[in-house]
């Protein structure tokens, strides 16, 4: 059997267990940046003052392993059963109560006076006065006293608070707001936004939504440092308010530098056919180009094919990332004849000896494809134009030639871009 | 504040990266480990008088983050676990780009392990925790350990197989 071809069952175990140790040992978990860490530092420091003027023994360790549920369950158990006879204890302790029972059993109390206030049904109501309390309280428990009298005379139970340290634990919305400012300042600082950015990333979407806040109510260098921040969490959301920005002359260069960064492939496809300043258009279209995926490649050619942008396009042409000129000579294969044009007027344009030379690799491999020739004529630079007079001296290549002539006509209603 | 505040200030401070680190791989990610933490070492400040020296500090603290992190296990909508499902490493031709995405696969592989498999894993491969001193600090048997160990390793074993050099059935 071969070695590749090994199963787990094949081996034995202990070989599965080092080589998992080994691989579980190559492990890497995300690492907490510094401010994460000052932050629990700086919560520590506050826990630890609270708690130390604060530390009697109400609070319980909590450090028994949850494990054990009975245990806990025992415990909510007793708290509950706890606030019911301390509900009934309120209860019994409540003067209005307490003298509606002495009334309502009065011989047990003192027999002589029942007559006196069954027959005056007026003071049967309870009156409040001292002389009720002194009655009542012997019958109160220690704990039922000491809350009546404090009830009495409105203080309340000193007791430590334990849980006012949770208050001070910041709320998530508040951690994500030092977390903001804490970039923005890094940010001013002049620093690149991959720098000072990156711990925005895995929450996207609620930092842009705080963002938003920002560009529109900051002012000076706080705003400039919200707008490149927005440019690196943003989303297709933000372009209006970014184009929106643009249009103060101080912040444009800012603003549009983030709209390429937050745009979509589509999102710029639609501002670059919306219109509007040519310049801007450009650097659009430069961020489409510069981009790598078969969706810009695909949106690039169906701008070319577009009268509106083609000349634009073919402008920045040498701008193309070597993806998107693969992705290019690739769609000299598709289907569609208006695709193939567009990558060959987009290809043509291009004065890269890099081109050049695979284009006429291609003429040479391929011998019998018009599409390489049509590249060539469209480019119509001397040198492309030499190797061309030198196809021509083949009667073989007549008809290929021809029929790049023929297509390009068609498709551009000349002879080619240059010539 | 007090000299006996500030050595107990100290000594929280000198474990901070380790229960960070602990609770990122508990967690799997910063922002909530973060959470945990915090609520760890509140729990922890206020009951530090609790800590008679039986066991190490950090111990006795990765067990309050240990409780903290069952609650916020049960707190947290398990739709949201199902969603983050683990990302194949992306084709790459940079080496080192490739490596640090397999070495973050494996992390994530781990960080969705069932909670109890996770804590046992953890602790003992990376804590470098004896068995029995896990399932002391767990409140487990020694022998759940061994099986929630074992059956950690036979899930990354079905889950890492593709990333093993001797290949796996699947």
């Amino acid at each position: 059997m071969n070695a590749d071809s090994f199963k787990q069952s094949d081996l034995p175990e202990g070989d599965l267990d080092a080589e998992l140790d080994l691989l579980l040992s190559e492990a890497k978990w995300p690492e907490a940046d510094a401010e994460t860490l000052m932050r629990l530092s700086a919560l520590t420091t506050t826990a630890m003052q609270e708690s130390g003027e604060n530390l009697a023994t109400t609070v319980k360790p909590l450090i028994e392993v949850k494990s054990q549920q009975p245990k806990r369950w025992l415990v909510i158990c007793v708290s509950i059963a706890g606030m019911i006879l301390a509900f009934l204890a309120g209860r019994w302790t409540t003067p209005s109560d307490r003298q509606n029972d002495i009334v309502a059993k009065p011989q047990e109390l003192n027999p002589t006076k029942v007559t006196e206030t069954t027959l005056l049904p007026e003071q049967m109501a309870p009156s409040g006065d001292t002389e009720d309390k002194k009655s009542v309280t012997p019958f109160m428990s220690d704990t039922s006293k000491e809350a009546l009298a404090n009830n009495q005379s409105g203080k309340l139970t000193p007791s430590a608070d334990p849980v006012s340290a949770k208050h001070k634990r910041l709320s998530q919305r508040d951690k994500m707001k030092q977390q903001l400012d804490s970039v923005l300042a890094c940010l001013e600082e002049g620093q690149k936004a991959e720098t000072c950015c990156q711990t925005l990333l895995p929450r996207k979407a609620q930092f842009e939504y705080l963002l938003k806040e920002i560009v529109r109510t900051a002012t000076g260098q706080r705003q400039t440092a919200a707008i490149a921040a927005m440019g690196f969490v943003g989303s297709d959301g933000t372009v209006p308010l970014l184009l929106e920005i643009a249009e103060k002359p101080d912040l444009r260069t800012n603003a549009v530098q983030s709209v390429k960064r937050v745009s979509s492939e589509q999102m710029l496809a639609a501002l670059v056919v919306r219109g509007g300043d040519v310049a801007t258009r450009k650097e659009l279209l430069i961020e489409l180009a510069h981009r790598k995926t078969p969706q810009a490649a695909f949106i690039w050619l169906h701008l070319v094919r577009t009268p509106d942008c083609r000349d634009l396009c073919l402008q920045v042409v040498d701008e193309l990332s070597p993806e998107l000129v693969d992705l290019l000579f690739a769609e000299l294969d598709a289907p569609v004849i208006d695709d193939r044009i567009a990558a060959i007027q987009s290809l043509g344009r291009r004065v890269d000896e890099p081109t050049f030379r695979r284009t006429e690799l291609l003429c040479q491999n391929f011998p019998h494809r018009w599409e390489p020739v049509a590249i060539l004529m469209w480019n119509g630079s001397e040198t492309a134009m030499g190797f061309l007079a030198r196809l021509k001296k083949n009667p073989e290549r007549y008809a290929v030639i021809q029929t790049a002539v023929i297509q390009l006509k068609t498709a551009t209603g000349a002879g080619s871009g240059s010539q | 504040m007090s000299e006996a505040n500030k050595d107990w200030e100290n000594l929280f401070q000198s474990q901070l990266p380790n229960a960070l680190r602990l609770a990122v791989k508990l967690t799997g990610n910063v922002h909530d480990a973060e959470d945990i933490l915090q609520e760890s070492l509140l729990r922890a400040a206020w009951a530090r008088e609790t800590f008679r020296g039986e066991c190490t500090f950090r111990t006795w603290l990765n067990r309050i983050i240990v409780n903290v992190f069952r609650t916020w296990v049960t707190s947290k909508p398990s739709v949201e676990t199902l969603l983050e499902e683990p990302m194949a490493p992306s084709d790459t031709t940079d080496e080192k780009n490739e490596q640090q995405a397999r070495s973050e696969l494996i992390a994530q592989h781990v960080s969705r392990l069932p909670e109890r498999q996770r804590e046992v894993l953890v602790f003992v491969t990376y804590e470098q925790m004896s068995p029995q001193d896990v399932a002391e600090l767990l409140g487990l048997t020694i022998q759940n350990v061994y099986s929630n160990l074992t059956a950690a390793r036979q899930q990354l074993r079905k889950t890492l197989g593709t990333l093993m050099k001797t290949g796996v059935d699947q």
